[in-house]
């Protein structure tokens, strides 16, 4: 992974990277249970990014700012329970203050602990990299899952329920538009994953044949 | 943090036991005390959306959404704890009149539970609402439960006398008068939400005396009173 080794890398470089060059979800292919999960609605595809922006960043720092204290056999224990932690907070901080969105996205903000882009972040960055560096990685590969899932989710609702974060759309709410109702089923993930990793991966083709090597 | 720890703690064996307790410690200790923080705030929110789906239940016509506060200060005004008599529903009494009974139901759905509450006319006859304050069906399929469009349907629903006294019918294919359009995609939620309402009622109106179902003892009852 490009985040290990090396000097301290700039945050343009970095944002690059998280967000086209090594993108977790179409690059490093992490955290497609959540892709696929949550992306049938905007709103809770919304809510769902800025919690994972939110614990991304935060554990990568707290990592971090731990690296040089945590035996190296216990870390993963380690990172576990700190990713955990910011997960909590956030379902906690849901629950009190938005019990709405809290009911809508259920189980899923606690499955933010097992999505595979934080601890994957943990593994290649934030243990080896100063705290700056893994906060700003953090973010902005949180930034790059988001924005992937947000493309897959806004077709999914559009052409599903025929609205866009819960208001009604012009043409696809009215009746010449016959909904996709299996877009927004589980299989209209898989379709607009697929889609989406094949468009980015074509986009992009110099980076597939260096991963060939 | 940015220094290794001196080298005589961390070669030490017991080390990595006791780094782990101090981590733990630590943000246990932070997510017990947000916890207690923010309890009685999740607590109220639960109260609230439950009162809110009482009323909702019963008919309330709000011009428009009402805040936490003013939905608990209706719920006070109007509506009575469950008691004896009403087999376990809460009751809409207005000027001192039985209006009807808000009767709390859960069951499994597909994903988890639902947990909602219905309201009834004090003959058991008719349907005044129907709300749900706990799901987690497929959002934009079984959630859509919760939308007004599919629990506006139960409002003034007539029940069937027997049992099941109602159902959930494809888009289209509704026949009855006891009968509402299900959520097209959401067959699994709407099939076990059929079975809650029709056993919650069921249940509801034997112990209220209202039964009228296809059981022996109602059955024979029936017969006698047209005998």
């Amino acid at each position: 992974m490009n985040g290990a080794g090396g000097g301290p890398k700039t945050v343009k470089a970095l944002a690059i990277e998280g967000i086209w060059g090594n993108n977790p979800i179409f690059r490093q292919v992490l955290g497609i249970c959540s892709t696929l999960a949550v992306t049938n609605m905007v709103l809770n595809t919304l809510v769902m990014c800025a919690g994972l922006v939110v614990t991304l960043s935060m554990s990568s720092l707290s990592i971090s700012l731990l690296r040089k204290w945590t035996p190296r056999n216990i870390r993963m224990m380690v990172e576990t329970l700190i990713i955990a932690f910011y997960v909590i907070m956030v379902d906690i901080a849901l629950k009190a203050y938005w019990p709405e969105m809290s009911q809508n996205l259920g189980p899923y903000v606690g499955l933010i602990i097992t999505n595979c882009i934080v601890m994957g972040r943990a593994e290649a960055c934030a243990l080896t990299q100063p705290p700056f560096t893994a906060l700003v990685d953090g973010f902005f590969n949180g930034l790059g899952y988001s924005i992937l899932l947000l493309i897959i989710a806004i077709p999914r609702e559009l052409l599903g329920l025929g609205s866009l974060l819960g208001y009604a759309m012009p043409y696809f709410s009215g009746p010449y538009w016959d909904k996709w109702t299996i877009m927004v089923m589980p299989p209209g993930a898989f379709f607009m994953l697929a889609l989406a990793v094949w468009a980015f991966r074509t986009l992009q083709p110099d980076k597939q044949e260096k991963g060939a090597k | 943090m940015t220094e290794k720890p001196p080298a005589k703690l961390r070669d030490r064996r017991a080390y990595p036991v006791f780094y782990m307790f101090a981590v733990t410690f630590v943000s246990t200790g932070v997510l017990i005390g947000l916890n207690r923080m923010t309890e009685d705030r999740v607590e109220a929110n639960r109260q609230v959306l439950f009162e809110e789906a009482v009323l909702f239940a019963l008919g309330w016509d709000a011009e428009e959404k009402m805040s936490p506060a003013g939905v608990h200060q209706a719920f006070l005004e109007n509506v009575q704890e469950p008691a004896e008599e009403s087999a376990g529903a809460y009751r809409l009494v207005r000027g001192g009149k039985l209006e009807a009974y808000a009767l709390p139901f859960e069951g499994r759905g597909f994903w988890n539970q639902i947990k909602g509450v219905m309201g009834i006319r004090p003959d058991g006859s008719v349907l005044t609402g129907m709300a749900f304050y706990e799901q987690s069906e497929t959002p934009g399929l079984g959630a859509e439960i919760v939308k007004t469009y599919f629990t506006d349907q139960f409002q003034e629903l007539k029940l069937d006398a027997g049992s099941p006294a109602l159902a959930l019918k494809s888009s289209g294919a509704k026949s009855g008068e006891n009968e509402v359009d299900a959520i097209t995609g959401a067959t699994q939620t709407c099939t076990r939400l059929e079975d809650i309402l029709n056993n919650a009622l069921d249940a509801w109106r034997k112990k209220m005396g209202l039964s009228k179902s296809g059981d022996d003892d109602a059955a024979a009852g029936k017969a006698r009173g047209e005998g």
